[in-house]
């Protein structure tokens, strides 16, 4: 059972990011725990004092939020499997989320993030102290995608072991397929090919991790173009799974550019 | 809701009638089917076009085989009757009588793109229907432009089926500030009739989408329009300088529906005539919304 936290707001990101959660949770084994963060005014928090007068104000700003989520769930009226209601967090939105994580160990974060034509929002939240910091992979869900495939975007200098070993432990049940794709920049229209050597050693060991975790690919390919290119074949992807990407890395545009969900998977400290 | 479909003598108009009867079936729509002769023949028809006009009801009718008929489905001394100069009108039939929906089957001699608006501003149609050639060249009975034409033109929805293969994709264009009912129950029509993704684009304004409450609010509820419908409708949203560009990129590969209400921004970044353009241009069928 995986347990994970997603984070909502009254906004539509997270509307698609329920949506999507539900979607995911009639495959695979999973519990979540919402979280709302309040960002607290400046002034107000300053001036609301100390001891019983401030506890009294944050009590004031958490019913309020607990009221707003509370009426967002009641109009999406979707089915998740919720853990139980959701926790309302004052404070810096990165520092209290990244501190419920670590707190509750959850083993992935789920948010909602617009697919737009402006990537500098994707980049944003990358390079967030959220999201470099987590120790759990992390779930971005731009758009809701019906396909049952899975793809495993491996790339040069990514830690395939890790990636497959996370969306295994999250991804693998009778519902889901995989296709193990390996992505190399190239200035020029994608190609898509066969031939698993082109990628050296990384698509023929990432084949044997997934046969032992008693999982076959559908497809195995190497894909080279553009970022733009590439993220417009992902899209057929119900979700695309890759490590997290370093500021330089060819990969980091092609997920930006995606408009399927994506999973970066972190460097797993606690195998 | 009442469909007016123009049809020539050409392939892509027989190609598009069962089509037009899905998208019937679906919304219980009046129907009227339009021939255009560019010529005045007198007291009767083109015989050509009407032959064909009449194999094309029955087309029509037969794609209700096994479902409930809503239309009079009578085939007795079927004949056009001249009801005014340069109007005809098949009878033999009970084109009102106990049916619950009208099919009319006319035919208009005169300028197409006059004949069809007449037609349509008459009916006060919702939305009119018409193939044409497929890929850039976009002809209508021999002429290069009148599928834009009408597209540039008319008041109310418009959608013109390019000879293609069906879309496995639409994308829509919503100005999401206002979206009529009907443009919603529109787009949802024409996805369930080609069984096709929905991908719909809205616009952001120059704050970008975190700034703009009104533009997500109304977007979340187009979402949940179509979630209600079992439509998983893929979002993306552009700025508005981008769009024109974007609309061309997109119509290149998928079915491209577009709002262009008096409400809509989008008609006032989109002029009458990059309509027509669209029109022309893309490779799939269009939508254009009103």
């Amino acid at each position: 059972m995986t347990i994970g936290l997603i984070a909502l707001d009254e906004n539509l990101a997270s509307s698609i990011a329920l949506r999507y959660a539900s979607f995911l949770a009639n495959d695979i084994s999973i519990q979540l725990q919402a979280v709302h963060v309040e960002k607290p005014d400046v002034n107000k928090y300053s001036a609301s004092g100390t001891g019983w007068v401030r506890r009294t104000w944050e009590r004031g700003v958490k019913d309020g939020a607990q009221q707003a989520i509370q009426r967002f769930l009641n109009t999406e009226k979707v089915a998740v499997p919720f853990i139980g209601f959701p926790k309302v967090l004052i404070g810096d939105r990165d520092s209290v989320i990244l501190k419920e994580i670590r707190k509750s160990g959850y083993d992935i974060f789920i948010e909602g993030s617009l697919n737009t034509s402006d990537n500098r929002e994707f980049f944003r939240l990358i390079s967030s102290r959220l999201y470099t910091r987590a120790p759990c992979p992390i779930m971005v869900v731009k758009n809701l995608v019906s396909s049952n495939t899975v793809a495993l975007l491996c790339g040069d200098g990514a830690n395939y072991k890790d990636l497959i070993h996370q969306a295994i432990t999250i991804l693998k049940c009778d519902h889901i397929s995989f296709d193990l794709i390996f992505y190399r920049y190239k200035e020029s229209e994608c190609e898509i090919s066969t031939e698993k050597k082109e990628a050296g050693n990384v698509l023929f060991e990432a084949e044997k991790l997934l046969e032992a975790a008693g999982i076959q690919p559908i497809n195995t390919q190497v894909l080279t173009g553009t970022p733009e290119g590439a993220a417009q074949l992902l899209e057929k992807y119900r979700l695309v799974v890759s490590s997290f990407p370093s500021k330089t890395c060819p990969r980091l545009k092609v997920l930006a550019h995606c408009p399927s969900p994506v999973l970066l998977c972190k460097h797993d400290t606690r195998k | 809701m009442r469909i007016i479909t123009a049809f020539d003598n050409h392939s892509y108009s027989a190609r598009i009638v069962s089509e037009v009867a899905k998208l019937a079936a679906n919304t219980w729509a009046d129907m009227t089917m339009l021939g255009v002769q560019s010529s005045a023949t007198g007291n009767t028809p083109e015989s050509a076009l009407a032959n064909k006009l009449k194999h094309y009801r029955n087309d029509f009718l037969a794609q209700f085989d096994g479902r409930e008929l809503p239309y009079d489905g009578s085939a007795d001394s079927l004949e056009f009757k001249k009801r005014k100069d340069n109007l005809w009108e098949l009878i033999g039939y009970s084109q009102e009588g106990d049916f619950r929906k009208k099919l009319l089957i006319k035919i208009r001699a005169g300028e197409p793109v006059k004949a069809i608006l007449a037609e349509a501003s008459e009916q006060e149609s919702d939305l009119i229907v018409l193939g044409c050639t497929k890929g850039l060249d976009c002809q209508w009975n021999g002429q290069t432009d009148l599928p834009q034409r009408v597209a540039k033109s008319a008041d109310c929805s418009t959608l013109v089926i390019k000879e293609k293969k069906s879309p496995d994709t639409i994308t829509c264009f919503l100005d999401q500030t206002y979206v009529s009912q009907a443009s919603l129950e529109m787009v949802n029509q024409v996805v369930t009739l080609y069984n096709a993704e929905l991908k719909i684009i809205g616009l952001t304004d120059s704050k970008g989408v975190g700034g703009n409450e009104k533009v997500e609010t109304r977007m979340a509820e187009i979402l949940r329009y179509y979630a209600d419908r079992k439509i998983n409708a893929w979002i993306k949203l552009v700025r508005p300088e981008e769009l024109e560009e974007y609309v061309a990129q997109v119509s290149r590969e998928n079915m491209v529906a577009l709002w262009m209400g008096k409400k809509s921004l989008l008609s006032k970044i989109f002029s009458r005539d990059l309509v027509g353009k669209l029109v022309n241009s893309s490779q799939s069928s269009v939508l254009i919304l009103r």
